[in-house]
């Protein structure tokens, strides 16, 4: 880019400023303008959004949340156990595998010749059935009544859904999968309330 | 710094204070265009870390202490509880741990996080309402109760009034008004990090906001 005329004469003092093009020095990423539009119109949307909650808008942002003292300072130790704590577990039982692999194959051997025998023996079909039957029973036992059971036990039912959800887990390939994040566009519209609906239909 | 493009020899001597103030100038600019590059390569360097065995550990204890905080108060504001968030934090650090081999890269390490953070936060959410007994709506109220005389909690009247209001709001429209209005996340970011559009996420802030003020003027007008 070349100066104008006009700006030449208003250089004629400064020649070496006048040698230079007046290109711009500056490099931006890419898409930054692109990304900076987009950024001020979500500004301006929420602008807009709280102009008609003044209540909301004179309030200070803060947070009221405290931590105890040295919480920031000893979770990443915290962290550094348990993932120590899960390697040594891990090794254990690979140790544990193969030690035992070999005599594991001989009671399988047997367990399988154990079912056999029970299969092929028609008197105990009727047992089995009642035992399937049972197990059919528990599939349906409604969410609650399973709480019940589970503490009768002794049994932690949120230590039990973690350890489930441990499995799932396992299952993960790359990215994080959010199957049980229901984010879809209908979901969130169906959190909003009727009056929320009402609000919707008069701006619109 | 010199100026060899732009400098022709022998057409005028740049004064040793043009110089310098042309340097400050650069230098000032760069520093600013610089930083976003920075936090690339510094995250760059710190995922090609994680890819190895011999430094995974030391790099997986730095990302630590970098995200710590802002994952901490973003599953806190859903949990509200310490004892609840530190549990769902220590699971989502050890979840990011078991997967971060997987980790492709293909969105940032924070878009990541905190999608392993939120998804921790709404299934402790939902398992809780499902155990308890005495339905959501109880459960609600226990988080209104917490916000109000709750361990670890400071803030004025209308700060708390505030949080109790937040605390009425639909778990995914607490979440998005959260990542909208503390942690001041783009839509886009948001979007990336939750799945859903920037239109929906609009319309979820847009119902949050009006919903809490709402809840914050009820009483005012008698």
């Amino acid at each position: 880019m070349s100066h104008t005329d006009d700006l030449r004469e208003e250089l004629e003092d400064a020649p070496f400023l006048k040698s230079l093009p007046n290109h711009p020095a500056f490099k931006v990423p890419e898409g930054y303008f692109e990304k900076m539009n987009a950024e001020m119109q979500d500004k301006l949307d929420d602008e807009e959004v709280l102009s008609t909650t003044p209540v909301l808008q004179a309030m200070e942002r803060v947070n009221v949340f405290d931590v105890p003292q040295g919480y920031f300072e000893e979770l990443p130790e915290t962290i550094s156990k348990k993932i120590s704590e899960e390697k040594s577990t891990s090794a254990k039982i690979v140790n544990f595998d193969r030690r035992i692999a070999k005599p594991l194959m001989w009671v399988a051997a047997a367990a399988l010749a154990l079912l056999a025998a029970i299969y092929l023996r028609p008197q105990y079909a009727d047992t089995q059935a009642e035992n399937d039957y049972d197990l059919f029973a528990y599939d349906h036992m409604h969410d609650e009544a399973m709480y019940e059971v589970m503490e009768d036990a002794g049994i932690d039912s949120y230590d039990l859904m973690a350890a489930l959800e441990e499995d799932e887990m396992t299952s993960l390939e790359g990215e994080m999968e959010t199957d049980d994040m229901d984010f879809s566009d209908e979901t969130l519209l169906d959190e909003l309330d009727v009056a929320d609906l009402e609000d919707m239909m008069l701006e619109l | 710094m010199t100026l060899p493009i732009y400098f022709t020899p022998g057409s005028q001597e740049i004064t040793s204070e043009v110089q310098l103030s042309i340097d400050r100038t650069l230098n000032f600019f760069s520093s600013i265009q610089s930083k976003s590059q920075m936090a690339v390569i510094q995250e760059n360097e710190l995922l090609l870390q994680l890819k190895q065995e011999g430094t995974r550990r030391q790099a997986f204890d730095r990302l630590i202490r970098e995200y710590q905080q802002m994952l901490y108060f973003h599953i806190r504001r859903m949990v509200i509880d310490h004892d609840d968030a530190d549990d769902v934090l220590q699971n989502t650090l050890l979840k990011a741990w078991r997967n971060i081999e997987k980790f492709r890269g293909d969105s940032a390490l924070k878009t990541w996080l905190y999608r392993i953070a939120t998804n921790e936060a709404l299934t402790f959410l939902n398992k809780k309402k499902k155990v308890s007994k005495t339905g959501v709506e109880n459960i609600e109220n226990d988080m209104r109760h917490s916000m109000s005389g709750g361990k670890y909690i400071s803030g004025d009247e209308i700060q708390l009034k505030l949080q109790a209001a937040i605390a009425t709001l639909p778990d995914r429209q607490r979440l998005v008004f959260n990542m909208r209005y503390y942690d001041e996340m783009k839509y886009d970011e948001i979007s990336k990090s939750l799945d859903v559009s920037v239109g929906a996420l609009k319309a979820s802030f847009h119902h949050a906001v009006k919903k809490i003020e709402k809840k914050l003027t009820e009483g005012l007008d008698k």
